[in-house]
């Protein structure tokens, strides 16, 4: 069949016949498209863009579909890589849980990084375990999840939040932020409104907190990605509190929020309900990306910075000197540098242990000292039989006593 | 429940607190423990000393 070329064209025309086009540079029609179809590729030469499935590209490379790469795929923007630590939430998928909890009824950590904020009724932030096979979303087979069950809650004050604390009010200031998150519920269509608070820490006279309503979406009984999209504000011109490493970002959850917190919540009211939560994240810009995976080795170091817990059953313990017939002083060093100086915290039974005697028991542990980097702590006991300046090992004496340091928010 | 504190005093001017729940809490301004003993303490609660012997430890180096 003769091709009909158009008459008088103009530059930059694209003429198409089939499932070929053209376009005339001023002096002769060129290949457009090349042997593809032209729904399939389309060049925009005009604003140098390719459109691939796309016929009308609005960037250099605009692909509406998946794209498979074979090498990594560089950004040069460094406000949005394309790969790795896109996600400010820490423990996004709940699988570190250095406390081993199961369930908590009153404000507090659970999963690391993860805050139970209630007030009023019966609030129960419990760890749920996956039925292996049966993730919440095919491609991540996740070992946890967290759920929230809400009774009682009636009071205008009333409220239910899952919250994280991310380090630094600096971040995210005066972007476009998107919250993604997997949930469900046990029954009907609850809400879950989301929000982020922009915290400036303390020490001097800091700025006042700054709430920013982000939406809500409706869960049903099945798991399902939700995601909102919002814009948190300038920091420009806020004070910032002095001591260091005290300001922070919240990201809050809302499952049941009384007329108290409409502005926080967009209204969304007491809801007495069972909801489940996994795959949270935290990230820059409008489009909610793939879940970011990290492993579990960069996770938990991320989580000792607020909070470790270093077990001692059959390991070696920590070394120490003894100062009296009663008492020896503690000294080592936390596997990951703290926010701040952290609270401490033992549980189960120690001893102190030296060459060629028997073993003392540890009766109490007293004047605990730490930067965010090492601490120290006197182990007493209540036998004097401790030789002054004599090495010892402080160790476990039965089960799997722990040494506990936290510096969460 | 509510937590209790206690305050032990260390050599060298250094001092812990004791909570009533088996925790100790460095007097670190950022550390969130030891802003709700200061909270604590703002409502006109006072710490009794942990006990009367200072314990003889050495504080780390900052």
């Amino acid at each position: 069949m003769a091709i009909d070329f158009p008459n008088s064209p103009t530059t930059g025309q694209i003429f198409t016949s089939g499932d070929k086009s053209w376009i005339w540079d001023g002096t002769v029609w060129k290949a457009y498209g090349a042997s593809l179809s032209p729904t399939v590729l389309k060049v925009d030469s005009t604003n140098s863009r390719v459109g691939i499935n796309n016929q009308s590209p609005a960037y250099a490379l605009d692909v509406d579909g998946t794209v498979e790469a074979t090498q990594f795929i560089q950004g040069t923007d460094y406000l949005t890589p394309y790969t790795g630590f896109r996600n400010k939430i820490i423990n996004g998928d709940f699988r570190i849980n250095q406390r081993v909890f199961s369930s908590t009824t009153a404000n507090g950590y659970g999963h690391d990084r993860w805050l139970l904020l209630k007030n009023g009724g019966t609030v129960t932030y419990s760890t749920q375990a996956f039925t292996v096979g049966s993730p919440a979303a095919t491609g991540y087979e996740a070992q946890n999840y967290a759920r929230i069950v809400t009774s009682g809650q009636s009071a205008s004050g009333d409220y239910a939040v899952l919250a994280q604390p991310i380090e630094d009010v600096r971040t995210f200031a005066n972007s476009t932020v998107t919250i993604s998150f997997w949930a469900k519920a046990s029954s009907g269509t609850p809400k879950v409104a989301v929000q982020i608070e922009q915290d400036f820490g303390t020490g001097g006279s800091p700025s006042s907190v700054v709430k920013t309503y982000f939406g809500q979406v409706t869960l049903s009984t099945s798991w399902a990605r939700y995601s909102v999209t919002g814009a948190l504000p300038n920091i420009n011109g806020k004070t910032i509190g002095t001591t260091a490493n005290t300001s922070s970002l919240y990201v809050n959850l809302w499952v049941s929020g009384g007329s108290t917190f409409n502005s926080q919540t967009g209204s969304l009211g007491i809801q007495n309900t069972t909801i489940d939560f996994w795959g949270v994240q935290v990230e820059r810009g409008s489009v909610a990306t793939p879940f970011e995976q990290r492993p579990i080795g960069a996770e938990l170091a991320l989580c000792q910075r607020y909070y470790e817990r270093t077990y001692h059953g059959a390991g070696p313990g920590v070394l120490g000197f003894v100062d009296s017939t009663t008492q020896a002083s503690i000294c080592g060093q936390m596997m990951v540098e703290k926010r701040v100086a952290p609270t401490f915290a033992t549980s189960g039974s120690f001893e102190l242990r030296r060459g060629g005697v028997a073993a003392t028991a540890v009766s109490s542990t007293t004047g605990f000292a730490a930067t965010t980097k090492q601490y120290r702590f006197a182990a007493n006991t209540s036998t004097a039989n401790l030789t002054v300046g004599q090495c010892l090992l402080f160790t476990y004496a039965s089960g799997d006593p722990y040494l506990e340091f936290s510096s969460e928010f | 429940m509510d937590i209790t504190y206690t305050i032990e005093t260390i050599e060298k001017g250094l001092f812990v607190i004791h909570t009533s729940d088996g925790r100790m809490i460095p007097p670190d301004d950022g550390n969130a423990d030891y802003r709700a003993y200061l909270a604590w303490v703002a409502e006109g609660n006072t710490a009794e000393p942990w006990n009367d012997t200072p314990t003889e430890i050495t504080p780390p180096p900052a």
